[in-house]
């Protein structure tokens, strides 16, 4: 995301696509990521979450770049919401014979025309993208039940939706209800934050975009995260909501913390 | 293969001046809330307040039932005939005939509550916040004044829709285990519509059962109209519903 129409390169033939869309609060800007991710393998490729409608001219723009004359063979949207699925028709349509592939439950009623492209797959399936593997993942952390994670054995990123949500400054509590952060930290790794993101940060996106976390404790999904991690080797983290983590052993513990933090202040409420 | 079959082409009575849309899916391993085997058809809802000067649609349908939405809006409106639009979320089963309904009829507000997703209409669009576990008043348009409830029953944003007229209560993405009237009262097992939500069963659900008993026996429920599923009506059914709910929670929750 170095520009608005360029996805950043940000590991071997992973682009980071999308971006962050603008909000007031309070009378400020505000920022929310709703990104995307292109895989280029070397003999298929597969995209991770169609971004939102309101930015689709931008993912658009920066798909078509990142593909560099590649045709996109697989779209993957982790769960059937607007931020990850809302451009399936857009996209489907610019790619004829590109496939949707995931936990396609449910999509046959948002998207009928498109029902003949739609292939289910479980956790623990695969697709063979060339020179790397793409694995479908159980959603540890989500909301919609039929949402799964992924991950790119090329450059080692876990995709993980909705989990890992974190922003950058905490505005002031006025009953928003998803992540947000300021402008100009939109396109950096956690790792070239100036200041790691805090718990606090990582606590007000989880509590709000993942409502649930605060009636039940995640510690036992923490140690379904780490499992994977121990067996998928993963040098990154690419959440829908968030910086890309390059930092992957200080945002488990900072995200865990937040779990910890949001669960447990709601039982002081 | 998941089919659709319309419900009708005509719209039926809720409550009073409430009415339902939309059209039956086949209920199976396709659909991400359907229980474990089960295979049963079912209703997608929408409903429309009518108001003496206007109309508010509270969610849009399915896009699978656009057709029946939009013919069953020309059945109960006239063609210049004010409408508004209330999102009880901003999921796609909501949301995504906004477009469709636009190009028939013009639309002069849409509301929502949420904030990552902005439901994308050329009307102007009103975000509404409502803390979970409260209540809002607002007048949608002249004639029409709702009770936005925010329950503590959900997994995103939700709204629950109040009608003080009719007393209708739209219940979005809960209260959606119903059987038809005179129809399989087997089905109508409460945990069948917490598939949805299966994280009750980590979680201490006192406090999200007593906040479905207060929303319907706080008001004067007539009718409970689910985004999908069958609708209860009747002042005694709904209060009887929402303890049966109730009581579900608090029983599968880790107390």
């Amino acid at each position: 995301m170095t520009g608005d129409t360029t996805a950043r390169h940000v590991a071997h033939n992973v682009y980071w696509l999308g971006g962050c869309l603008s909000a007031f609060s309070q009378g400020e800007e505000v920022h929310y990521h709703v990104s995307s991710y292109l895989v280029v393998g070397s003999t298929a490729t597969i995209l991770v979450d169609t971004g939102d409608p309101a930015h689709a001219d931008r993912v658009m723009a920066q798909l078509d770049g990142a593909l560099a004359g590649r045709q996109l063979d697989y779209i993957f949207p982790t769960h059937p919401e607007i931020p990850h699925a809302g451009n399936l028709p857009m996209l489907l349509q610019r790619y004829p014979t590109a496939r949707v592939v995931g936990d396609t439950r449910d999509y046959f009623m948002h998207f009928p025309e498109f029902t003949d492209r739609f292939d289910a797959y479980r956790p623990g399936d695969e697709i063979d993208l060339g020179d790397r593997t793409f694995t479908f993942l159980p959603a540890h952390i989500r909301d919609l039940e039929n949402t799964l994670w992924g991950h790119d054995s090329g450059a080692g990123i876990l995709f993980v939706s909705d989990g890992f949500s974190f922003i950058h400054e905490t505005p002031a509590p006025d009953g928003e209800d998803e992540p947000a952060h300021r402008p100009g930290q939109c396109q950096l790794l956690s790792g070239e934050m100036p200041v790691p993101p805090s718990v606090e940060q990582a606590a007000y996106g989880t509590g709000r975009a993942l409502y649930w976390t605060k009636f039940v404790d995640v510690s036992s999904a923490f140690r379904a995260i780490e499992d994977i991690l121990d067996t998928l080797p993963t040098t990154f983290i690419g959440p829908a909501h968030g910086n890309l983590i390059d930092d992957v052993d200080g945002m488990l513990r900072t995200s865990l913390a937040a779990h910890r933090k949001v669960y447990e202040d709601a039982r002081r409420e | 293969m998941n089919t659709s079959t319309p419900r009708s082409a005509l719209p039926a009575t809720l409550t009073g001046r409430v009415h339902r849309l939309g059209g039956e899916i086949l209920l199976d391993e396709a659909t991400s809330w359907c229980p474990p085997g089960v295979r049963r058809r079912e209703p997608v809802n929408a409903y429309l307040i009518k108001g003496d000067h206007g109309a508010v649609l509270v969610d849009t349908g399915i896009r699978l039932h656009e057709a029946e939405i939009i013919a069953q809006l020309d059945v109960l409106l006239e063609a210049d005939e004010p409408l508004s639009i209330v999102l009880t979320r901003t999921e796609m089963e909501c949301c995504l005939n906004i477009p469709a309904i636009e190009e028939h009829r013009p639309i002069d507000a849409v509301w929502y509550t949420g904030g990552i997703t902005v439901p994308r209409s050329s009307a102007p669009v009103q975000r509404i916040a409502v803390d979970p576990g409260t209540w809002r008043e607002v007048q949608v348009r002249d004639g029409i004044t709702l009770h936005f409830i925010s329950p503590l029953l959900r997994l995103l944003p939700t709204l629950w829709v109040f009608d003080p007229v009719s007393g209708a209560l739209l219940t979005s993405d809960a209260f959606t285990h119903l059987a038809p009237q005179g129809g399989d009262t087997d089905s109508a097992d409460p945990k069948g519509g917490l598939h949805k939500f299966r994280w009750f069963g980590d979680a201490d659900t006192g406090s999200i059962a007593a906040d479905v008993r207060q929303i319907v026996h706080g008001r004067n429920v007539t009718a409970i109209g689910p985004g999908y599923g069958w609708p209860a009506t009747g002042t005694d059914a709904c209060s009887l519903e929402a303890e049966l709910l109730a009581a579900c929670l608090e029983e599968v929750g880790a107390q």
